[in-house]
């Protein structure tokens, strides 16, 4: 209530001219030129477009791959090399993304980098990738998945725990092998995992991490690497003197609204299809 | 039921708890504001904290609090200066502002006109004759700080006059067998780095003979295609970007400087990871010190910085120097753009929570900087123990500028860098660019004539006009260097076709707006 709801009463702003200094009573109220000015902002288009892509790619490239991970994970038999992969892979989960991107840019470096020394060993050109607009997309996928894999996996290991150990010797005696007891057994023990896991990243499909995005961010890539956030920080909090805070909230309600609706629509469809649902 | 009702009463207190402190109007005032300690009248000032590290080291500032029996508590912000203008917003919020503030011109003018402020017009005019003197000898100054109802909500600093140059490896250049002084126009630039790539890149293939810090889009001015604004037209973002990373993207010389750059960027001149955004100030600096950069155009003593911070010890031979003013087809300097007297940034306000006494002893303190005795002493010292003046009456530092900026961080020393901001005062140039090492003493000498720089006026904008160049900024400015590398680095095609639909897209973002306000606010303020 005190962290989660109570917050959401200061998105008033959305509708003033928000002064600090006046606070939300004291601010002049503007009624909907915030979003007014949104939908007319010629800048919004390219933001959306870019935002929605790095959004999907997160789904579509991430998600499967986390799941995969998990069940591959759960078939290593070697005990202490599975607690290792798990322990090694959720280590990153505790990495500030300041710290991963800047080991992105040394591995990445067109000088000194490891991926570059290889290139050229291999009589290839360095490539900057850092710089290249085609490159952002899938280094801050790389990076999201490298994030997140040892997180989801204690979530799936778990699931793939609790499910019945008669299921498997059920399976072995219909003539399951390794392969088909993961794709019968286990994949539908942790289907309702996986169905709120990726209704949470439909929920966040217009969350992309803005600390990511800022640290990515650079003059060559601004095509692909200028999302919503970006704009929104630049707007609300670099700009010359002007905080637009008001301007801010109502790009973020917006965008929260859309990911409310998809939620929806994700709850409906697993319902519908996987008769399971979040809520 | 009871359970519900602890609830529902929880829920209304936590409610009534987070409006109040989204801001109502209730004053706090700052305790021990003008107090008297020990006969000392002091007050509480916020600061960026860099800025206090800086004041805490000046002998000269000490023996200002000294003569004025005024002292100053500092409360650091943060370390970055765009950090501190947030924190003041936030202490407004939260009602924590202390008597004094460094804030951006523009946050006290919006703020001021709000209740946050006191408006420093009568105080000057009563408690501070030097300030209130100053204003009335520079009406551009008046026009500057005062809002449209005559209030003036901050004390502004005079800037001192910056232009960058153009600093070069002196023993590389002899080394490759170029002569300084034989690099006079674009061309013969170009052609040097050239017989530089030619000479250190067959053996080094890190090695472009330009690099630099921050955006790489600093040469417009080469090709005439600075920003700027005049009493008829106005051309590309001149506000907030009077002197650095301006470019205006409709001069007829613009395209050629794309055209160039790209050349410089295919043919290996100029470091590829400035131009692409992803190199650091520290990468510079190490590419720089190590050999990998021959030149760079950048502010106007880092040839000294590189020389006192390992060149030399990196190679005995290093030597760094500043090239003259490249000249353009018949012989004539080619302008730079230079900053301008007074700016919007590193603003002082006063808190409007303050006592009346607070409010002179801030006034009295910061007009001691405008009187005669005030002027010397920030910007030359004591006169015997830093400077002395000469029998024609010139001052002349006696105090080793090498010596003293080589202290120790946190060490007592006499120091003149008026570039930053200590106290707001009238800047003494002479002073200025003889508080140098020679090497810089003598380029400013130099390079920083009039004939050298382009006009740079002071534009006044109300509130209205900077609140929209701001948002339009902040779309405008990033997509336009975006695009600009994009031509260079050749994401792009540069064509004539692209370049066309390139302006006409700055124009829908907002540029065209953003440069009919600049020729609004000007023409206003050459009517004032």
């Amino acid at each position: 209530m005190l962290f989660k709801l109570l917050p959401v009463g200061g998105m008033v702003i959305a509708f003033q001219d928000y002064s600090a200094f006046l606070g939300i009573r004291g601010s002049e109220w503007v009624g909907l030129e915030n979003f007014k000015r949104m939908l007319t902002d010629p800048y919004m288009l390219t933001l959306v477009k870019n935002t929605v892509i790095l959004a999907v790619l997160s789904v579509v490239c991430v998600f499967p791959f986390l799941v995969i991970f998990s069940l591959f994970l759960n078939e290593v038999r070697f005990q202490k090399f599975k607690g290792t992969i798990q322990s090694v892979s959720f280590l990153p989960y505790f990495i500030s993304s300041a710290v991963m991107v800047s080991i992105m840019y040394t591995v990445l470096s067109p000088t000194s980098g490891i991926v570059n020394n290889l290139i050229v060993k291999m009589g290839g050109e360095s490539v900057n990738f850092m710089a290249k607009p085609e490159w952002f997309r899938p280094i801050y996928i790389f990076l999201q998945i490298w994030q997140m894999l040892g997180y989801n996996a204690v979530i799936y290991m778990a699931g793939i725990a609790s499910i019945n150990g008669e299921l498997y010797e059920a399976a072995e005696v219909d003539g399951c092998g390794r392969w088909g007891k993961m794709i019968h057994v286990t994949l539908p023990g942790i289907s309702t995992s996986v169905i709120t896991m990726l209704i949470i990243s439909i929920g966040n499909i217009f969350t992309v991490d803005t600390d990511r995005i800022l640290l990515l961010y650079n003059a060559s890539n601004a095509a692909t690497s200028d999302v919503i956030q970006s704009y929104v920080y630049r707007i609300a909090f670099q700009s010359l003197g002007f905080p637009d805070y008001s301007y801010g909230t109502a790009v973020n309600i917006v965008k929260s609204l859309l990911a409310f609706i998809l939620v929806i629509i994700a709850n409906k469809l697993a319902d519908k299809y996987a008769e399971t649902r979040l809520f | 039921m009871k359970k519900r009702t602890v609830l529902i009463f929880a829920l209304i207190l936590l409610v009534a708890f987070a409006f109040t402190s989204c801001g109502g109007k209730e004053e706090t005032s700052t305790a021990a504001a003008g107090a008297e300690e020990g006969g000392v009248r002091s007050y509480d000032m916020f600061i960026r904290s860099q800025y206090h590290d800086w004041i805490k080291e000046l002998k000269w500032y000490d023996v200002a609090e000294e003569r004025t029996g005024i002292h100053v508590n500092y409360i650091d912000g943060p370390l970055e200066i765009a950090d501190t203008y947030t924190e003041v917003d936030q202490r407004l919020a939260s009602r924590t502002l202390p008597d004094a503030a460094m804030l951006r011109l523009s946050q006290a003018k919006v703020y001021g006109a709000q209740g946050a402020f006191v408006d420093l017009a009568p105080y000057i005019k009563e408690y501070a004759p030097n300030i209130q003197a100053y204003i009335d000898t520079h009406p551009e100054y008046k026009s500057f700080i005062t809002d449209a109802e005559g209030r003036i909500f901050a004390f502004v600093r005079e800037m001192p006059v910056i232009i960058d140059f153009m600093g070069y490896r002196a023993d590389q250049f002899t080394e490759a067998g170029i002569d300084p002084a034989s690099v006079r126009t674009v061309d013969d630039f170009t052609n040097a780095m050239r017989t530089l790539k030619a000479y250190f890149g067959k053996t080094n293939p890190n090695y472009y003979p330009l690099s630099g810090r921050e955006s790489a889009l600093r040469f417009a001015y080469l090709w005439g295609a600075a920003a700027y604004v005049d009493e008829n037209s106005s051309g590309g973002i001149y506000y907030a970007h009077e002197k650095d990373n301006c470019f205006n993207i409709k001069a007829p010389g613009a395209y050629e400087w794309i055209q160039t750059m790209k050349m410089w960027y295919d043919e290996g001149l100029i470091d590829p990871s400035w131009v692409e955004g992803t190199n650091t100030e520290g990468d510079w600096e190490a590419k720089t010190l190590q050999g990998d950069a021959s030149i760079f155009y950048d502010y106007y003593n880092r040839a000294e910085w590189f020389m006192s911070n390992g060149g030399p010890e990196v190679d005995p031979d290093y030597d760094m120097q500043v090239l003259d003013m490249l000249v353009d087809e018949n012989g004539n300097p080619i302008k730079a753009p230079n900053s301008v007297l007074y700016g919007n940034d590193n603003a002082i306000a006063v808190n409007r929570s303050c006592d009346e006494e607070t409010i002179i002893t801030i006034c009295e303190f910061m007009d001691y900087f405008f009187s005669e005795e005030g002027i010397i002493l920030a910007n030359w010292g004591v006169e015997g123990e830093s400077f002395k003046t000469n029998e024609d009456g010139s001052r002349e530092f006696i105090a080793d500028y090498s010596t003293e900026e080589t202290k120790p961080s946190g060490e007592k020393r006499w120091s003149f860098l008026s570039d930053r901001l200590t106290v707001c005062k009238p800047v003494d140039l002479e002073a200025f660019y003889a508080w140098n090492t020679p090497l810089i003493a003598e380029a400013a000498e130099r390079i920083v004539q009039d004939e050298n720089m382009l006009e740079r006026p002071i534009v006044v904008y109300t509130t209205e006009e900077e609140q929209r160049l701001s948002n339009l900024i902040a779309s405008v400015y990033n997509t336009e260097v975006a695009r600009l590398t994009s031509f260079i680095v050749g994401n792009t095609e540069l064509n004539e076709a692209n370049w066309t639909s390139f302006i006409n897209e700055m124009d829908s973002l907002g540029l065209a707006e953003i440069e009919e306000i600049q020729l609004t606010a000007y023409q206003r303020t050459i009517g004032q």
